[in-house]
């Protein structure tokens, strides 16, 4: 398999988690800016068996047919869930004929997922470089808007406090962040398997980090409109304007196409690889098979998929999964002894 | 000739012999045939005309060859000339018709006696050839004037001037079964890669081709058969340029009668690199690496974005700017899209005319299009003078990067049919395309966006800065860092 490295696994993975933030519906508050980073904390502690197998050489593809075939079907709710996203905040960044009903909507899904067939079929290695430079590009534009967004701060919004309380933020802020399947996969694929924990460590440490940095920003530039802001992270870079009669969100419509693309390329070539290990024969139209079954997964459940508890689910799946499959060889090992 | 003709032997009786190879030649009017008796033996002096150099043979081997005393036999005669005559510096000997000819077509003076089963080459080349003189497309102004030839050995006198250390070796061979074209392989033996080496080599075994005309025969062997929209091998006309790359430990590729050499690996960021940034002050070549860099992407996405921006996302300009544009565009007949499409076609049709035409036409065809086509579209009110603005400085930019021409030309016409199409949510889905494409793009494990992506810290420099050459000096560089599994 293809190698990547460490700063190319974390960018890969940070523009994915950075998509789902741009796509976070609802009321945020400074107290859902600390249920991210804890909930990404929390994503850590389950995933350490994961990373402990890996730092052993382990990868998922070696890891039996059944786990296989679970971080299939959750990659590819993953991928549902990310094309419902897509869809739901398409309208508010403008993308031409995405309003246009179900034929825009199906149009914008299938030009991403051509892009992403082309993508994925060209390699992990071609993917992860390609997202190191997006993702530095991105970050650049991000950081433009974010400048200009700054002037329109409100700091006493973050005394607003959170009518939810914190463990639903928890929850949130769980479940956002829950491309596990991809992130065990291309952990595996990393050059040096000895600092792979390392690695992951500090991934999670980094989302934690700019998930409430994100937020917060969010939360600072639309406190005042909160009540009426459908997707706070996309509003707050609308209202980003460098001079009085010149606004520059549109360049948020370029990183938010261009980190779409990307966070459903990760879990198209996770699929891609795993259906390489569960059904070999099907050489050609893996990626493609897989991108359309996201595109229904998200066509169809993609209301329930947006829900925290079911996202949450689904991300803590896989790791418990490999954390219980674990505890059982060791028992294994030790009473073979 | 057939292979087994290339093999056979080389007959003892004169007359069979000569009788063979204007059957073999087809008694083609440019081999000459001179019978002559030197030493009381029957011998005759076979040249290309045009390919000798009628000077040295006259010269040099006519009195010398025709002044030899009485000897014994042929084989006596050959070893005199052989041992105790100078004739020329490159001298050899065939034993069969194959490499004999090979060597007569190649501008040798071939000499066979009467009872001697083999024949003597002399070196005596001589043919009419382009002198050296400035590149044509990589002009410098602080760097040398020279360029190369379509002649390889002048070429290859070019990089030994430069580099006069034996670490620099020059291996010539030849490909192709009918133009017998004389490639050369450089590169300085304790910086390249061996691994690299091997597989060039076996790179260019590969080649079967009846004619190598150019070094678009050559490259597709010594690049990855998956499609690369940006090519992994360069090209340059300039033999400083060749020997920087030599000296980085890169392989490079000399076809004779071509003025370019190839050089392998090529990285994408070498694009924007010229000779001039090691002769000017860092911060200067720092500044003009960026307006390269700046001009490159306003080459291939000014006119997509211009579109998008009219058709799609108006908000992005300012409210002077838009009344400007809205003025402009309502006069225009056709669609904004329609007319970008258009006018770049417009430019590409003129840009090739140029190109193709004999030189002194090629005034008239700017004036025409410059003048008459340009000033005539914008009047008449078909092309509105914001958009003609933008594809101008577009095609300016594009000349600005002259490495990256072809792929400009195609990217800016995607480019713009995605952003009208589908506004700035196109451009950016084809810029994820590209993007992952150059990413892909990788010979000999060496990636083309090193380094970028993998990202190396010690290439930045010279990539996104120039360093002086005090901090260079000690680095040592070899394009070898930049291999994926020398990390």
């Amino acid at each position: 398999m293809n190698r990547i490295n460490n700063s190319q696994f974390i960018a890969l993975m940070l523009i994915g988690d950075v998509f789902v933030l741009f796509c976070l519906s609802g009321t945020v508050t400074a107290m859902t800016a600390t249920g991210f980073g804890l909930g990404s904390l929390l994503q850590l502690i389950i995933c350490l068996p994961a990373m402990f197998s890996l730092k052993k050489g382990s990868t998922l593809l070696e890891s039996g047919k059944f786990l296989q075939a679970a971080a299939l079907v959750l990659a590819v709710f993953r991928g549902g869930l990310l094309f419902s996203l897509l869809w739901s905040t398409s309208e508010t960044v403008y993308i031409p004929y995405e309003g246009s009903g179900v034929s825009g909507k199906l149009l914008v899904a299938g030009l991403i997922a051509a892009v992403c067939v082309y993508i994925s079929s060209s390699g992990i290695k071609a993917l992860a470089r390609s997202a190191l430079i997006a993702a530095a590009l991105g970050g650049l534009c991000l950081a433009t808007v974010v400048i200009f967004a700054l002037a329109h701060m409100d700091r006493e919004a973050l005394e607003v406090t959170e009518r939810q309380g914190i463990f639903s933020q928890i929850l949130r802020g769980f479940g956002a962040g829950g491309s596990l399947s991809s992130l065990i996969l291309m952990l595996g694929c990393t050059e040096n398997s000895g600092s792979r924990r390392k690695t992951g460590t500090v991934y999670f440490f980094a989302r934690g980090i700019l998930s409430a940095a994100v937020i917060l920003t969010a939360v600072l530039i639309c406190g005042g409109i909160m009540e009426i802001t459908e997707f706070p992270v996309a509003m707050a870079a609308q209202l980003s304007q460098p001079f009085p009669v010149q606004r520059i969100d549109a360049l948020f419509l370029i990183v938010f196409s261009v980190f779409a693309v990307y966070a459903v390329c990760v879990e198209a070539v996770t699929a891609d690889n795993l259906l390489n290990q569960l059904i070999p024969k099907l050489k050609k139209y893996r990626s493609t098979a897989a991108l359309a079954a996201m595109c229904g997964v998200g066509f169809f459940f993609g209301k329930a998929l947006r829900q925290p508890w079911v996202a949450a689910a689904l991300a803590a799946a896989l790791p418990v999964m490999l954390a219980v499959r674990l505890i059982f060889r060791r028992r294994e090992v030790s009473s073979s002894e | 000739m057939t292979r087994d003709e290339d093999k056979k032997v080389i007959r003892s009786g004169l007359n069979e012999s000569l009788c063979y190879i204007k059957s073999v030649t087809g008694s083609s009017s440019d081999v000459l045939i001179n019978e002559f008796t030197t030493a009381g033996i029957s011998c005759a002096l076979l040249c290309c005309d045009g390919m000798v150099s009628s000077q040295a043979v006259a010269e040099t081997l006519m009195p010398a060859l025709t002044g030899i005393p009485e000897v014994k036999n042929p084989a006596e005669l050959f070893r005199c000339i052989r041992e105790h005559m100078l004739l020329s510096t490159d001298m050899a000997e065939s034993d069969d018709y194959g490499d004999m000819l090979r060597r007569l077509h190649s501008g040798f003076a071939i000499l066979l006696a009467e009872g001697m089963a083999k024949a003597l080459a002399f070196g005596v080349q001589g043919y009419a050839s382009r002198s050296v003189q400035e590149p044509s497309g990589e002009g410098n102004i602080l760097g040398s004037h020279e360029g190369f030839t379509e002649v390889v050995r002048t070429n290859m006198s070019m990089l030994r001037r430069r580099l006069k250390t034996s670490e620099l070796v020059m291996k010539l061979s030849t490909v192709g079964s009918k133009s017998m074209t004389d490639i050369c392989l450089c590169y300085m033996k304790d910086r390249v890669p061996e691994k690299l080496l091997k597989r060039i080599e076996s790179s260019l075994g590969e080649i079967n081709l009846e004619s190598v005309l150019s070094t678009g025969y050559v490259r597709p062997f010594v690049e990855r058969r998956s499609f690369e929209f940006f090519s992994s091998t360069g090209l340059t006309e300039r033999p400083d340029v060749l020997c920087s790359k030599l000296v980085e430990g890169r392989v490079a590729i000399l076809v004779d009668g071509v003025p370019y050499g190839i050089i392998i690996p090529r990285l994408f960021c070498e694009s924007f690199h010229t000779l001039d940034d090691y002769a000017y002050k860092p911060y200067y070549s720092i500044f003009m690496r960026w307006i390269r860099y700046g001009a490159f992407i306003i080459a291939i996405l000014l006119p997509a974005v211009y579109t998008a921006i009219a058709m799609y996302h108006p908000e992005l300009l300012n409210s002077t700017l838009l009344l400007l544009l809205v003025q402009e565009e309502e006069n225009a007949p056709l669609s904004i899209i329609t007319e970008a499409v258009l006018v770049l076609l417009m430019y590409e049709v003129i840009r090739e005319a140029g190109i193709r035409l004999p030189k002194p036409v090629g005034g008239a065809v700017s004036i025409i299009s410059g003048l008459i086509i340009g000033d005539a579209a914008v009047k008449s009110g078909l092309v509105s003078t914001p958009l003609l603005t933008m594809t101008a400085l577009s095609a300016l930019g594009g000349l600005v990067v002259p490495d990256l021409a072809p792929q400009i030309t195609v990217l800016r016409f995607g480019f713009l049919v995605a952003g009208g199409m589908l506004g700035l949510f196109g451009i950016s889905l084809l810029a994820c395309a590209v993007l992952t494409n150059i990413c892909a793009t990788e010979d000999y494990g060496f990636p083309f966006t090193a380094p970028l992506s993998p990202f190396f810290r010690e290439g930045m420099g010279d990539t996104v800065f120039r360093l002086g050459f005090r901090k260079m000096q000690n680095r040592g560089f070899t394009v070898e860092e930049y291999h994926e599994q020398n990390k």
